[in-house]
């Protein structure tokens, strides 16, 4: 609606008295004017439309935290699969100042499901470049450093044919291929290290989808309280299953125990199921025995659509499709399990030493097989930014490098248990290829720098004699700062 | 008659020279014979006294009496007859004449007639008529309503052609003419002194009727009345120059004294609300010291009850001795008042009138302009109508047969109709889009517009949109959420209606027989679809809904800048100023535009015509127009910019963010992807260029192109930049007012080209094709968005996502605002937005002050420290500023939830699978009380202008009985 318009009109229209003589002079300059205006007014419109072109309200995207000096760590250490393993043993990741750690222990589990509670016990100090052993750690552990004490914390414990990770309390986790028969059954140890109660929600997932299982929903474990869970008994199903583990309330450490029993047709043998933390759609599964017997691997999608999965066998030299590579596609919230004996059959998988997964969306996975009768399992080890450190299993053992972005070089340093440097090495690595160091037999610690480029660390430890196997331990990186998001009001 | 009754004249004077002869020619014209004269003078300053002793002294008996100026009428008359008594008279009769009553030659004859046939009568009164005049009727006989309005029965400035002709009886007659028996007058101890000028007749008349004396008018006795008092022509001492406050003044005083004893206090109150109402509606028509005069009245009045007890007891006493126990003759005296329901009727005509003079005082501004033009040139001499008004073609018919044989009154009707069903959605309430949902109760919105500080999110001083305000008043009888179901229903049906008279007078504007009836309805039809195809009623853009309902009316409004008239131009200023605020209120970019266009116009209109513009009265009122929003919307404006929150000056209103407006959008007359097809938005602006060919109509649809291209280069720096809100996101200023005006700018060139269609006959046949077609194109498009809005309008209106809040913390919350719920999203990796929920959540006006509300650092700070590590002090910090919950919505990051989890005064609670909730313990005291006075001031200033210039922008409607 205009006012400009019909004020002006008048104006012209009915001239005032007077007025006529000056309109007739003044006539033919007003005509071009009008013209003029009726061609200038519409392109001005044009031109203003033009210039205001097609528009969008920015938007603010997502905002990485910033990182400061950790002032808090805890570390828990699940128990040993018998009794008798050893102590834990906790030494510092490179440069880091280091510095007292409190304690807290529980007795070693009997039997695959029951509780137990945390005791806090003596204080340890561990100054960088010592290994210290926890006292009477032979049960779940947990590890707490304040302040200056709480970066890079690095701890294991040794273990025959199977060591367990000791790492922080997480809370969406995904644990592919959890067996609750009685040829193949999981227990979960959970561990909670702190004052409040903690909630956890194990979510099944088969080939076909979700499964309602409401006896794993909810399971709490009390404050400072050790909860183990034997699936096969609480909720028994023929197949394997992924289950995601997520915590609703508190903070909990949550370890899987697989274990193989052919029922009487060989050994009965356990390991450790490594949670697969970061779901990807590009991963990488370090640690592939050589010749391994029934090699499986387990894939979930915990996505809503259907992920497509190529797989590419890495070597020391080079990474390849294997010819005969499935195309496998897993349905959505599903499990897939591939059978790839027919892969690391013949000579193409000799000096495979890992699986390079590529999806079309993110993916949990693991890796099953039997090495020398002995279970191995494996998940996609973490990405190494930063210098890490790792308690190695005692024995005659490897360090397999891989998933480097660029060509660098990782400085390895071994220690022995009184925390002196045995062995320095210079691994060189590059893309699409894997890197394996032979360490010292008697390094307890490993510390892995690589400046140049990300790569994960896998430590096989073979163990032979009457029961040979192997055991595997990913290396973790080391928590060394406390990442602060960015907060901005809504 | 057969014994002549004896009458003595009681003639009182002050300052009547001017009338007084002609007064006495009347007298010694009487047919009747006169017993004495008695002539009272009360100081007069002129020789009054001695034109009455030169007239009267050589015919009748006469005594000249002369008074103090400080003595009232009811003193003249006493003293008068204490001169008859002291005289040694004993006239039957007393006959009070004024000396600005001249009484026709039969007038005591009639009178003296009447009594001696209804020997009842004791007081009778003559049919009063204007002098000079002569023919139009005063009074005959009068009454007093509830709320002491004298009531005559007549209309104003009725003619006397017999029609109240019958002797009856009444309940008072003026003392201009009033025969009364001498020994009565003495019995009810003649006038009361309390009331020295005014209302003495009508409480003589009560108190006549109480003590059941019998008052009659006597029409065929004829006097002419000049009521020099009542007109303000004499001042007296005693009236001062405040006519009106000693009328009032005698009006309440005779009701208080008169009425019966059980009702008084009743009576008290009744007449204390009237006046503040009347004062009210005095200041509505500007009557500023006659609002004054009423209110002074009712204190005057209750400021001595004293007074008004010893008068009831004085009236007691009189009717006692006069009727002994029988009491007062209620069955008389209530027979005689006015009806109860007069008041009423009189304040419904009163409102009537004001808003059919409010409605229609722009609607003629091209009649004026056409006939001041006439006046100037005789030879322009106004054309008949060629369309002339329904109202000639179908006077006898009723108005079913006129609404079912017209046409366009059935077309509007279905159009109304089919809108109706368009905006079906809203029924029961809604929201979405744009339009948060509504609070509880019109109190919420009150309490949002006069507080400072607003307890929204961390508190926040940013002030509360301009809209509030006018929400709020609306809501109060119907609730808010009704409101906007009403608005946003109502909105489509007035913006036809305003567009109808806009493009009337626009019309009539080019051609003295304005446009047809079919291209207003094209016109009005297309504009009220508007804001509808746009998809700005879809998309819950409520505001750019109502803006499209005001803007045609600011622009009739504005029409009223070229009036002949400077006064009506004035007003036009206001008016369009008022307009203008409102609609600064619900599409605050509009100011701006219009402040753009109204300086193009000023300056076009200075080289067209420099002369008449550099007149105060014409470039002032668009200047008026623009100051009277920054003067009604300060309490918005002003404090928006001290805290930092300038972007709502610029921005549509809503819940942001709202999807930007692309060029292209503004061609199509679409909000983004929303509304009906755009193809059908092309038509109306390639309408309004073809409209640039026909040579008869260019000058003013060249003007529109004008103004389109004024308000497309205002929407250049508004459609490129972005407003930063909360959280970083930006959205981009409201370009609802240019997408509105550039329509509209089309739609009235389209109706200016259309008017050259009715020539389609003269033109070469393929041109007729052409424009044919044309017409066709223009006809479909607004019947595609009509049919479009009707079926699919509503679509896009969907519901708002459920909370992540959980249900019982939601209720805990509406109990106190300290309550409040600090919301976490997103994640360690991604960043965490927080937000607060308070109250009833965030409704419609909240949600604005709290996305512009700028980032208190501290609680950010606080937050940050929350959810790295456990912070204990936090938790303290978010308890002191009023968080009861903290709830981290889903997917909640397990590491902040583990966080929150180890801290201390943290305590968790239940909350559903996803979503994490903990409990702050201590829980919160009450938020700090906050007392803002430059607020209380701003708002001062906003609740006077409003009411002043209200009554500015009204017409003038206050008439005197003169007119």
């Amino acid at each position: 609606m205009t006012e400009s318009g019909p004020t002006d009109v008048p104006k012209s229209d009915v001239p005032p008295s007077g007025a006529g003589r000056r309109a007739s002079v003044s006539r033919a300059r007003r005509v071009d004017l009008l013209v003029g205006l009726a061609i200038l007014a519409p392109t001005v419109v044009a031109l203003s439309v033009g210039l205001v072109g097609g528009e969008d309200n920015p938007l603010a995207g997502p905002q990485p935290p910033t990182t400061s000096a950790l002032t808090s760590a805890t570390m828990v250490c699940p128990g040993g699969l018998t009794g008798d393993d050893g102590p834990v043993r906790v030494t510092r990741t490179p440069d880091v100042p280091g510095g007292k750690l409190a304690v807290a222990t529980a007795p070693a589990a009997r039997g695959a499901s029951g509780s137990s509670t945390t005791k806090s016990g003596t204080a340890i100090t561990v100054e960088q470049g010592s290994t210290v052993e926890v006292p009477s750690s032979t049960g779940p552990t947990v590890l707490d450093g304040r302040g200056a004490a709480a970066p890079g914390i690095a701890a294991g414990r040794d273990g025959e044919l199977a060591v367990p990770e000791c790492r922080g309390p997480s809370y969406d986790e995904w644990l592919v291929g959890v067996g609750s028969s009685a040829r193949y059954a999981t227990t979960v140890e959970l561990v909670n290290p702190d004052d409040g109660d903690a909630v956890v929600d194990l979510a099944l997932h088969d080939a076909t989808g979700p499964v309602e299982e409401p006896a794993l929903r909810g399971i709490e474990v009390p404050p400072h309280g050790v909860k183990r869970i034997d699936l096969a008994t609480a909720a028994p199903r023929a197949e394997a299953t992924a289950a995601h583990l997520t915590v609703v309330r508190g903070r909990v450490t949550a370890t899987a125990r697989n274990t193989w029993d052919p029922l009487g047709r060989g050994r009965v043998t356990t390991d450790f199921l490594p949670p697969d933390t970061d779901p990807s759609s590009s991963s990488l599964l370090l640690g592939v025995p050589d010749k391994p017997a029934q090699p499986t691997l387990q894939l979930a999608n915990p996505g809503e659509d259907e992920v497509r999965v190529s797989l590419r066998f890495v070597t020391e030299q080079s990474s390849f499709a294997p010819t005969g590579a499935p195309e496998i596609s897993v349905p959505p919230q599903a499990m897939e399990t591939v059978d790839l004996a027919k892969l690391f059959k013949g000579a193409t998988a000799e000096g495979v030493v890992g699986i390079e997964i590529e999806a079309s969306g993110p993916v949990a996975s693991s890796f099953m097989a039997l090495s020398g009768d002995d279970l191995l399992l494996l998940a996609p080890a973490p990405a190494l930014d930063d210098p890490a450190a790792a308690v190695v299993p005692s024995g005659r053992k490897t360090l397999v490098l891989g998933g480097a972005e660029r060509t660098g070089v990782v400085s390895v340093v071994s220690y022995d248990a009184a925390g002196k440097e045995i062995r320095s090495d210079k691994v060189e690595i590059g893309t699409d290829r894997a890197a394996t160091l032979a360490l010292p037999g008697e390094a307890v610690s490993v510390s892995v720098v690589a400046r140049t480029t990300r790569i994960q660390a896998v430590v096989l430890a073979a163990t032979g004699g009457r029961k040979p196997g192997l055991a595997t331990l990913r290396v973790r990186p080391g928590e060394l700062r406390a990442q602060i998001p960015a907060v901005d009001p809504d | 008659m057969s014994q002549q009754a004896r009458v003595a004249v009681l003639l009182v004077s002050h300052d009547g020279a001017s009338w007084l002869p002609a007064v006495l020619d009347g007298l010694r014209e009487q047919t009747a014979p006169l017993d004495s004269v008695v002539a009272v003078d009360t100081g007069s300053k002129d020789d009054s006294p001695e034109i009455v002793r030169q007239a009267l002294e050589d015919h009748v008996p006469l005594a000249v009496r002369r008074m103090p100026a400080s003595a009232g009428f009811p003193d003249a008359v006493a003293d008068g007859l204490q001169a008859l008594a002291a005289a040694g008279r004993d006239p039957e009769w007393v006959w009070i004449l004024h000396d600005d009553a001249r009484p026709a030659p039969t007038a005591l004859q009639e009178l003296l007639a009447v009594a001696g046939e209804r020997p009842e009568a004791d007081i009778l009164g003559p049919k009063l008529r204007e002098w000079p005049s002569l023919r139009r009727l005063l009074e005959l006989g009068v009454t007093i309503s509830g709320t002491g309005r004298r009531e005559t029965g007549l209309e104003r400035g009725e003619y006397d052609q017999g029609q109240h002709d019958e002797v009856r009886e009444v309940f008072a007659v003026n003392t201009a003419g009033m025969l009364v028996r001498r020994a009565v007058l003495e019995e009810l101890g003649g006038f009361d002194a309390a009331l020295p000028i005014f209302g003495n007749d009508l409480d003589l008349g009560w108190r006549a009727a109480a003590a059941g004396r019998t008052t009659v008018i006597v029409p065929k006795a004829v006097v002419f009345h000049a009521e020099a008092a009542h007109r303000g022509v004499r001042r007296t001492p005693l009236t001062g120059r405040h006519t009106h406050f000693q009328e009032r003044r005698a009006a309440l005083f005779t009701l208080l004294v008169n009425a019966r004893g059980a009702t008084l206090p009743l009576q008290v109150v009744r007449l204390a609300l009237g006046s503040v109402l009347r004062m009210f509606g005095l200041l509505g028509v500007r009557a500023v010291g006659e609002a004054l005069d009423e209110i002074a009245a009712l204190a005057s009045v209750l400021r001595h009850p004293g007074r008004i007890l010893a008068a009831r007891r004085t009236r007691r006493a009189a009717v006692a001795t006069l009727r002994g126990d029988a009491g007062p003759d209620r069955e008389r005296v209530r027979r005689l008042l006015a009806p109860w329901w007069l008041p009423y009727r009189h304040g419904l005509d009163f409102f009537g009138d004001l808003v059919a003079a409010a409605t229609n005082q722009a609607a003629d501004v091209a009649e004026r302009r056409r006939a001041a033009a006439a006046e100037r040139d005789a030879a322009v001499a106004p054309p008949a109508a060629r369309h002339r008004d329904e109202e000639d073609d179908y006077a006898d018919t009723g108005w079913v047969v006129r609404f079912f044989t017209s046409p366009t009154a059935m077309a509007t009707a279905i159009v109304v109709l089919a809108l109706l069903v368009g905006v079906r959605d809203v029924v029961g309430g809604f929201s979405g889009g744009a339009l948060s949902p509504t609070p509880d109760g019109a109190g919420a919105w009150w309490r949002l517009h006069l507080e400072g500080w607003h307890p929204i999110g961390f508190g926040s001083d940013v002030p509360a949109p301009a809209y509030v305000l006018p929400l709020a008043v609306l809501a109060w009888p119907v609730g808010p959420s009704t409101l906007i179901s009403l608005v946003m229903s109502l909105a489509a049906p007035v913006a036809l209606w305003g567009a109808w008279r806009f493009l009337r007078v626009v019309g009539r504007f080019v051609t003295p027989y304005g446009a047809p009836r079919w291209l207003l309805l094209w016109g009005s039809v297309t504009w009220a679809l508007v804001p509808l195809a746009s998809g700005a009623w879809g998309g819950g853009r409520w505001g750019v809904v109502v803006a499209a309902a005001v803007l045609p009316w600011l622009a009739h409004a504005a029409l009223g800048f070229a009036d002949p008239d400077a006064a009506h131009r004035w007003r036009a200023g206001w008016r369009t100023g008022l307009a203008l605020a409102l609609l600064t209120a619900v599409a605050p970019s509009s100011w701006l535009v219009l402040a753009v266009l109204i300086a193009a116009l000023v300056g076009f209109a200075f080289r067209l015509a420099p002369g008449e513009v550099r007149e105060r009265s014409v470039w002032g009122p668009p200047v008026a127009a623009l100051v009277v929003p920054l003067l009604v919307l300060v309490p918005w404006w002003l404090p928006a910019l001290f805290e930092g929150a300038a972007g709502t000056l610029v921005l549509d209103i809503g819940r942001w963010p709202s999807a930007a407006t692309s060029g292209w959008d503004l061609l199509a007359g679409r909000f983004g992807d929303l509304g009906a097809p755009a193809a059908v938005g092309l038509v109306l602006p390639v309408l309004a260029l073809l409209s640039l060919v026909p040579a008869a109509t260019r000058i003013p649809v060249v003007a529109c192109w004008v103004v389109a291209a004024v308000t497309a280069v205002v929407g250049v720096p508004l459609a490129v930049t972005s407003v930063g809100l909360a959280g970083g996101d930006g959205q981009q200023p409201g370009l609802g007012i240019v997408l509105l005006v550039l329509q509209g700018a089309w739609l009235t060139a389209a109706l200016l080209g259309g008017l050259a269609l009715h020539h389609l006959g003269d033109q070469r046949r393929p041109v007729q094709a052409g424009l044919a077609l044309v017409g066709l194109a223009g006809l479909v498009a607004p019947l595609v968005g009509l049919v479009w809005f009707a079926v699919w309008g509503g679509e896009d209106l969907s519901d708002d996502p459920p909370s992540d809040v959980p249900v019982y913390m939601a209720q805990r919350a509406e109990q106190a605002d300290e309550d409040g719920i600090l919301v976490l999203r997103g994640s360690i990796a991604d960043g965490l937005s927080y937000e607060v929920h308070r109250g009833d959540g965030a409704t419609l006006g909240e949600d604005e002050i709290a996305a512009l509300t700028p980032e208190d650092a501290d609680v950010t700070a606080t937050i940050r420290s929350l959810v790295t590590a456990p912070d204990p002090d936090a938790v303290q910090e978010l308890s002191r500023r009023g968080i009861l919950y903290v709830v981290q919505a889903a997917p909640a990051d397990g590491a902040v939830a583990s966080s929150l989890d180890a801290t201390t005064g943290l305590v968790q609670a239940s909350s559903s699978r996803g979503t994490r909730a903990w409990q702050v313990d201590p829980a919160p005291g009450p938020l700090p009380e906050h007392h803002d006075w430059a607020r209380a001031l701003l708002l001062l200033v906003q609740g006077i202008a409003i009411p002043v210039l209200v009554v500015l922008a009204l017409p003038p409607l206050r008439r005197s009985r003169d007119d």
